[in-house]
């Protein structure tokens, strides 16, 4: 059964450039958790101090109740896939699985028993006696997922392991990882940059940025909520555009866009009513409504057509609104016949619009 | 187009020509050492062992043959243990001013030998250390390492770092991680490095013709003396039999190199 | 929104794997190897060098006033940059060749250029002792070919000792010129070619050039090695062809007189050291130079 991990109040700094700064999260025993992020947001760095390949600059991790800061990687018992497997090139997949009971002293035919069932859940039965380069990209992910499993870790740890496989094979192996960690209870740190992937594995996202935790929350929330114009954009397809708060009308909040365009959203909580303040409002694309003419009683943002991509089961359309070519993304059904160059409008859900105050640590 | 096929035949023995003259000398101690004359005649007439039968029969040849195997071997011990461990430290350990500490570990391959040899014999001389094996293994083990480095922090290199890491996140401790994982996968190297080791010990000259006494005698000194004093064919057969033993290990060198890119 | 494979995906410091301590004790054995049978008796010997019943230079004075030994400073200096020079002119179009044959030609060529190189030095400082000698095969072939009448005298002469030198040095210059050849991407000289070069233009204005790293980081290896030469000129050279390497052993071990050794052993090691670092630099110019390609 998995245990909890808690890391609290972690940096890590390599000569002056703080790579982490204060990750605080707890995982709880059995959880999912993904660490998401763009490259050199410090996912690795943070992965690699809860694996204790390094040392934090300051801060403890815990796991279960025992204080580990101080426990090197090979004592701490946790199991870790690596991005491009690591799998030990002369040996066969047989001993790599046994490898780390090998290490544990196990005996024998206890090796022998737990590596089949090893092989048998990751479904290699026949392929024991292979060595790596044997094997397939997929192949040679699973006995990596053996491996990191055979010793039964209470906390399994992958750093960006589908990053090598084709769409259609990452698709399927989320899918087996994520029966895997339930149906053994293990707690897992799995570190993705892919939203996607993040979304559909954890039972809850950390989305990090420039070496900090912006948000911590499960997938609806984070898709729904955003807590910043960062993982909104991250997370998910979002618009965003810069806006100034005007007025408050019968019809919702009226706000001006960067190039002048006044538009009404109705039902828009908007904290701090204040004119001079630049913000942003973030809409997904399936939110907006998009419209030939302006039929309702408020003002709607009035746009021109860019352009129009068909996507099976919707049709994504690209709205330019303001001088500045400013493009926002609106969902339609698939037959939706917009033609470039006609003037459209676009109408926000002002319950599933958030709009963020202008601050400064936002790209 | 004539002149250009004129320019290529005239180019073509020309390389010829050089690389004959490259390896006529190593070449012709084969024939040397089978004439049957006492002098330097080339070609040689006649054909006989006897010269290698001399050399085998000599009590002062096969003691230094044996002193320069005895210390051929120990420090190619010596230095592959000494040199994998400082490549491990210079390629994946935690040490201020790595660069100087790598350009020390190679300069007793840049720094003329002849200064070492004169500086190693003032040194061992009162300590009675010339003519004595840990003399030689001393010295010899100094010129040796600088090979064994390159070759093994080439291979150290290559060698993927994460592959020490899952070793670790498997249970294994350092040595373990070490034993089990980064040795199999850098043993070409480490092989080429002792490899080096050998031929840079068995092979050495100008530090030997300093350290050698009396009794502790490399057979490169004894080559030295006798080309110097005593030349007989005895030298082809001695040399025949070098030549022989250096090109088996290289061809397994080569083959090693071989393994290790393939 | 596409975001690309981070290109340091779990680097995180993973190439340091091994603590201060650990380092330290892994390098230790070779560092007290290296002070205690390097450092140190090189520093004796040339710290020796400065005295004579206290501070004095008098043997550095010695070393450049006294024209026995100017001369032979002078003579060093000239055979290894003759050494050098006939090296180059040997070995690039040997190199040139090893680049461009195709197997198992190649493999040929390149054979024919290791096999001296393992061959012990005293094998062929003996092989051209043979081969120079009075009745020697160049002296046979002379006279056959009516070159000279009377067998030449050879052996133990500057010629010798530039001949026998050149010959056990050729591979360190081979290896250097060959690597940087092979670095030339073969579109190159194609494109040349292409743009109407003659194969001649194609050679001098682009693959020699390109070679050039290769070419210095051989003959500064080359003329290194030469400078501190002892067994080839010992062996094969005689009085008139005594060379700084020689001169030392001399003064060590047969006119005892170390400081003047230590003295001579320092204008050597200087001399060596300041090419040395000229030849890093270069490298690291090398490195640079390629690693685009
Ligand atoms: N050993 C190191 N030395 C210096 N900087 C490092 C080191 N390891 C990582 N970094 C830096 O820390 C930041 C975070 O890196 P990393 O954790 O690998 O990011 P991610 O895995 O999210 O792509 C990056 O800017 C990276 O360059
Ligand atoms: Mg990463």
């Amino acid at each position: 059964m998995g245990q909890s991990v808690e890391i609290k109040d972690v940096w890590k700094s390599f000569g002056g450039f703080d790579a982490v700064r204060s990750a605080t999260v707890k995982i709880q025993a059995g959880e999912f958790l993904s660490l998401l992020g763009p490259s050199g947001s410090g996912k690795s760095t943070l992965l690699m101090m809860v694996a204790g390949f390094l040392q934090p600059t300051s801060g403890k991790i815990l796991i279960g109740d025992e204080d580990v800061t101080a426990v090197p990687a090979n004592r701490r018992g946790i199991g870790m896939v690596f991005q491009k497997y690591a799998l030990f090139p002369h040996m066969t997949v047989f001993e790599n699985i046994a490898f780390p009971l090998k290490m544990r002293k196990l005996r024998r035919s206890e090796i022998e028993s737990r590596v089949g069932q090893a092989l048998d859940l990751v479904k290699l039965r026949d392929l024991g006696s292979r060595l790596p380069i044997q094997l397939s990209g997929g192949q040679q992910q699973r006995v990596a997922v053996a491996r990191a499993l055979v010793f039964e870790p209470p906390v399994l740890l992958m750093d960006e392991p589908l990053g090598a496989l084709d769409k259609k094979l990452r698709e399927e192996m989320q899918f087996e990882i994520k029966n895997l960690q339930q149906s053994l209870g293990v707690t897992m740190v799995y570190v993705t940059h892919d939203q996607e992937e993040a979304l559909t594995m954890s039972d809850r996202v950390a989305v990090m940025n420039h070496g900090e935790m912006q948000q911590i929350a499960d997938p609806k929330t984070l898709y729904r909520e955003p807590g910043s114009p960062f993982v909104a954009d991250f997370v998910g397809k979002m618009n965003l555009i810069e806006v100034t708060y005007v007025d408050q009308t019968a019809s919702g909040a009226l706000l001006k866009t960067a190039g002048g365009n006044r538009f009404s959203i109705q039902n828009l909580a908007v904290s701090t009513p204040d004119p001079e303040r630049p913000m942003k409002i973030a809409a997904r694309p399936e939110t907006i409504a998009l419209s030939r003419r302006n039929e309702t009683s408020g003002t709607l943002l009035e746009g021109t057509i860019h352009q129009c991509v068909f996507m099976g089961s919707m049709t994504m359309v690209q709205v330019i609104v303001g001088p500045e070519d400013e493009v926002v993304y609106v969902q339609t059904e698939a037959d939706a016949s917009y033609k470039p160059g006609e003037v459209a409008y676009l109408e926000f859900d002002g319950s599933r619009t958030s709009l963020f105050a202008h601050g400064p640590d936002e790209n | 187009m004539r002149t250009s096929i004129a320019a290529k035949i005239l180019f073509a023995s020309f390389i010829a020509l050089a690389l004959f003259l490259m390896v006529l000398p190593t070449l012709i101690v084969f024939p040397m050492s089978v004439g049957t004359s006492n002098y330097l005649e080339f070609p040689p007439k006649g054909f006989t062992l006897d010269w290698f039968v001399a050399y085998f029969g000599d009590e002062e040849w096969m003691g230094a043959t044996w002193f320069s195997l005895k210390v051929a071997c120990a420090t190619t011990l010596a230095a592959t243990a000494i040199g994998t461990m400082a490549s491990i430290a210079l390629v994946r350990g935690r040490l201020p001013g790595k660069s100087l500490i790598y350009a020390l570990t190679l300069s007793p391959m840049i720094i003329p030998h002849i200064v070492i040899a004169v500086a190693l014999y003032l040194f061992f001389a009162p300590l009675r250390l010339t003519g004595n094996f840990y003399g030689f293994l001393i010295a010899h083990t100094l010129l040796a390492v600088p090979f064994v480095v390159l070759t093994v922090s080439a291979a150290l290199q290559r060698f993927d770092p994460m592959l020490e890491l899952a070793a670790q996140s498997c249970g294994a401790n350092s040595i373990q991680t070490f034993y089990h994982v980064m040795l199999p996968g850098i043993v070409p190297g480490v092989a080429a490095g002792a490899v080096f080791a050998f031929l840079t010990s068995f092979d050495e000259a100008t530090v030997a013709f300093f350290i050698s006494g009396l009794e502790g005698k490399t057979i490169t000194r004894k080559m030295f003396e006798d080309i110097d004093f005593n030349l007989t064919p005895i030298i082809a057969a001695v040399s025949t039999v070098i030549v022989g033993a250096s090109l088996l290990l290289m061809t397994a060198v080569h083959f090693l190199q071989n393994r290790q890119r393939g | 929104m596409s975001i690309k494979e981070p290109h340091n995906a779990g680097r995180s410091d993973s190439r340091i794997l091994y603590g201060a301590g650990m380092s330290w004790s892994l390098i230790l054995p070779w560092l007290g190897l290296l002070v205690v049978g390097f450092a140190y008796p090189v520093f004796k010997l040339l710290s020796g060098s400065f005295f004579d019943d206290g501070f004095t230079l008098v043997h550095y004075q010695r070393a450049v006033t006294e024209p026995l030994y100017t001369a032979v400073l002078l003579r060093t200096l000239r055979i290894a940059l003759i050494v050098t020079v006939c090296a180059l002119l040997v070995g690039y179009p040997i190199a040139y060749a090893i680049s461009k044959l195709v197997r198992p030609w190649s493999m040929v060529v390149a054979a024919c250029v290791l096999i001296p190189f393992w061959t012990s030095i005293l094998v062929r400082s003996y092989a051209w002792i043979v081969l120079l000698q009075r009745k020697g095969l160049i002296n046979t072939l002379l006279i056959d070919l009516g070159v000279t009448s009377e067998p030449l005298r050879l052996l133990y002469t500057e010629f010798a000792v530039i001949l026998a030198m050149t010959h056990v040095l050729l591979p360190f210059l081979i290896l250097p010129v060959y690597g940087a050849l092979k670095t030339i991407p073969a579109d190159l000289p194609m494109a040349a070619y292409n743009l109407g070069a003659t194969p001649i233009k194609v050679f001098w204005k682009v693959v020699f050039p390109l070679s050039l790293p290769g070419v210095f980081a051989g003959c500064l290896i080359t003329f290194i090695l030469a400078l501190g030469f002892y067994i080839t000129p010992a062996l094969v050279g005689g009085p008139n062809s005594l060379m700084m390497a020689t001169l030392i052993g001399q003064q060590t071990t047969q006119v005892l007189n170390w400081p003047f050794a230590g003295a001579l052993a320092t204008i050597l090691l200087i001399t060596t050291v300041v090419l040395a670092v000229m030849f890093r630099t270069l490298l690291a110019k090398n490195r640079g130079f390629s690693s685009g390609i």
